[in-house]
């Protein structure tokens, strides 16, 4: 057998390397991908026959006033749900790894405080949460009954402009120690000679912090940013089962992944245009409105590496 | 098939043959856990003759699914809908259920109950099962320490929930978060108690308008109940649950809810043991309660044992059927005459289903959801709206008509 060259032996460990991975990304997620596109092109209740309807289903979505202002609605309550979330992660996040980072004593514990919504399933911390909301719950009982600061209860999710960034505290509060831990060794790696390095020269803890150690939290942050977007873009856990497939009061929770869901099942009993067609439709609409924005952030933060 | 067609035709001659011909078995697909001892009484002492019912209980997340799969491949010879033309209308068109046999005399049925096996044309495919109430449901032990006798007319209610609240006594508790809820029980009580049953059936089949002042004054009443603060702080706010807490804490006295939240097994009870639950019709012009049929015994129109699933959907037609079926099951069958009922709770709803209930039911009328939006999403959506306080009961029921007219419903041409 002929001596392979170096170059050959590694491109075959690549390969080798590289086969599982695409396989399993290939079997569950690009060819569920393609499916969903050859769905698009149907009407389908789920029983039955399908009808090919080829660009229907997004002609609706675009022009069908029922339709597409409902997917303008979702669209843009997701952006802000978005940014409410990822703005009080980065900047809680980095806050509490800053303080988790400075020795401060009982630390370990803090830690372990932090990280405990973690590991809970979102089924449980939603009803946990909602718990503390409810107009008889935790948080209105202290302010109504025990201090005496509000008069009457606050409906935070029977509030339409309440609901959904409550709903988006839910989400923080449950992820945030998700952040800290990314930020925290990122900050753990900054290398302490550059810092001794800036303590002689001088500088200010601030500006420590501003030149030293920002820089090395920007990967963090990336990747934080893009996770957070794939998932608040596509599942909706929290609105579906606090507030149902009508993601109420009023759709003011109304997310894409809502919208996806009421298309497809049905949002009442009395729903009869169930049409999972036009759910893949909005589900492939969702993934090329988010596909470039995370292109963009990940291969940023590949090139900075 | 020759021993069915023997069989059938000594079963009218001799009665002992038939029962030493070879029982059949056929199989029933269900999501009801609570009729499995029924259904094992009927097989056990042969009460539909010579036909054994294999039931076969499917969890009701994965009903649909496991139903539409096995059915792809022969499925069951028989097997439980959910109410209404909507979830009805798929199975039809796959040619999976068909009309039912017209030697079925549904006759002795409440009618009210029906349409849960109609499709969208009005032919019956199925045979309806179980009676639900909605009214008004309250906290007897609040009214009494309150001194309040039963409100027979709008204006009694309107100074009973005065009362009430000057007790410090929230009158009204209110789920507004629950969509289903608001669509489902709160539009339909509230029509079932004002709007009369001629009315009520014109806004169904077009003749009426919702901008019909008896509708608009079932929004008008809600909102009324609201601004004069006989309901809770933040109505949208609370679920299902917390409206259901509230009265059996005693916190709040009425809510407008199904009769199964006093059924044995009811959360309710969980919270105050001796909770004791009174019903009454909202006391407007109609003053009748809501009822409906849950869904249907439906046949698969490609099973092989087609006479003997005629059999057993006959037999659920009968006053022995119903009696047995409130006795197991401990729900209230749709039979329409008189039939025994021990349970005095069940023989209480019996009473107000059998004399007092509205004869239409727009939530289940295809006419009225069969287009997007759909009138059970208009009114979830305008009552919510409602209760936030952005929209006039007049605006709403403007609104509810243009949505209607938007998908060219039958009244769409009428109500301009």
């Amino acid at each position: 057998m002929a001596k392979m060259s170096y170059n050959r032996k590694a491109n075959l460990q690549r390969i080798a390397l590289l086969t599982p991975g695409v396989l399993l990304f290939g079997i569950f997620n690009f060819l569920p991908l393609v499916a969903l596109l050859g769905l698009s092109l149907v009407d389908w209740p789920g029983v039955g026959s399908a009808d090919f309807v080829g660009l229907e289903n997004f002609r609706k979505l675009a022009l069908e006033p029922y339709y597409r202002d409902q997917f303008v609605n979702a669209l843009v309550q997701n952006i802000w749900m978005f940014v409410l979330i990822i703005g009080s992660m980065l900047l809680l996040g980095s806050l509490l790894a800053l303080l988790l980072s400075f020795g401060t004593n009982g630390r370990g514990a803090y830690r372990a405080i932090y990280f405990l919504p973690y590991p809970l399933a979102g089924a449980a911390v939603a009803f946990l949460l909602d718990l503390m909301v409810q107009p008889r719950g935790a948080i209105n009982t202290f302010f109504v009954k025990t201090l005496g600061w509000w008069d009457a209860p606050i409906g935070f999710l029977g509030d339409t402009d309440l609901a959904l960034p409550t709903l988006a505290m839910f989400y923080a509060w449950h992820r945030m120690s998700f952040a800290i831990v990314l930020i925290l060794s990122a900050i753990v790696g900054v290398r302490v000679i550059l810092l001794e390095a800036a303590m002689l020269d001088g500088a200010s803890r601030w500006r420590m912090l501003k030149a030293v150690v920002f820089p090395v939290l920007a990967p963090a942050f990336v990747l934080i940013t893009v996770i957070v977007m794939v998932d608040v873009f596509n599942n909706a856990d929290y609105t579906l089962l606090l507030m149902g497939p009508e993601a109420g009061p009023l759709r003011s929770t109304d997310v894409l992944g809502t919208f996806l869901f009421r298309t497809s099942f049905g949002g009442s009993a009395t729903s009869v245009n169930v049409n999972f067609g036009m759910a893949a439709a909005i589900g492939l609409v969702t993934a090329i409105l988010i596909l470039p924005a995370a292109l963009f952030l990940a291969l940023k933060n590949l090139r900075k590496d | 098939m020759t021993a069915t067609t023997g069989k059938l035709v000594l079963a009218g001659l001799m009665a002992s043959f038939a029962v030493e011909a070879a029982a059949q078995e056929i199989t029933l697909y269900s999501w009801r856990e609570q009729e499995i001892p029924l259904w094992e009484h009927i097989s056990e002492n042969n009460l539909v003759d010579g036909v054994t019912i294999n039931f076969v209980r499917i969890p009701a997340d994965n009903y649909d699914t496991k139903l539409r799969i096995d059915l792809q491949d022969g499925g069951p010879d028989m097997f439980q809908g959910r109410a209404g033309a909507a979830w009805l209308k798929s199975f039809v068109e796959a040619g999976i259920v068909a009309p039912l046999d017209p030697s079925i005399d549904l006759s002795a049925l409440a009618p009210a109950t029906l349409t849960a096996g109609q499709g969208a044309d009005g032919t019956q495919y199925g045979v309806p099962f179980a009676v639900q109430m909605e009214s008004i449901l309250y906290n007897k032990g609040v009214f009494e320490a309150n001194g309040i006798e039963e409100p027979k007319t709008l204006d009694e209610l309107n100074a009973a929930a005065e009362k009430l609240k000057a007790a410090g006594v929230t009158p009204f508790s209110f789920g507004g978060r629950s969509g289903w809820w608001l669509n489902q029980v709160v539009g339909e009580v509230m029509t079932a108690g004002l709007v009369d049953d001629a009315t009520a059936q014109g806004l169904i089949d077009g003749s009426v308008c919702f901008t019909d002042p008896a509708f608009v004054q079932t929004l008008a009443t809600v909102k009324g109940w609201m601004d004069a603060g006989y309901m809770n702080a933040a109505p949208l706010a609370d679920d299902y649950g917390a409206m259901r807490t509230a009265v059996a804490l005693g916190e709040a006295a009425m809510m407008i809810d199904g009769a199964w939240s006093s059924g044995p097994s009811s959360p309710m009870y969980e919270i105050d043991p001796n909770l004791e639950i009174g019903f009454m019709p909202v006391p407007g012009e109609n003053g009748k309660v809501y009822a409906f049929g849950d869904g249907s015994y439906l046949a698969n129109a490609n099973t092989e044992h087609a006479e003997a699933v005629n059999k057993v959907l006959a037999f659920t037609t009968t006053k022995e059927f119903a009696e047995l079926f409130a006795a197991k099951v401990g729900e209230l069958p749709v039979y329409g005459g008189d039939y025994a009922i021990e349970d005095p709770r069940l023989a209480e709803i019996a009473g107000l289903v059998a004399n007092n209930s509205a004869a239409a039911t727009p939530f289940f009328a295809y006419a009225l959801n069969s287009g997007e939006p759909s009138y059970g999403q208009l009114v979830a959506d305008g009552y919510q709206e409602l209760l936030n306080g952005s929209i006039t009961p007049e605006d709403l029921a403007a609104k509810i008509q243009a949505g209607l007219n938007s998908w060219g419903y039958a009244g769409a041409a009428n109500c301009q």
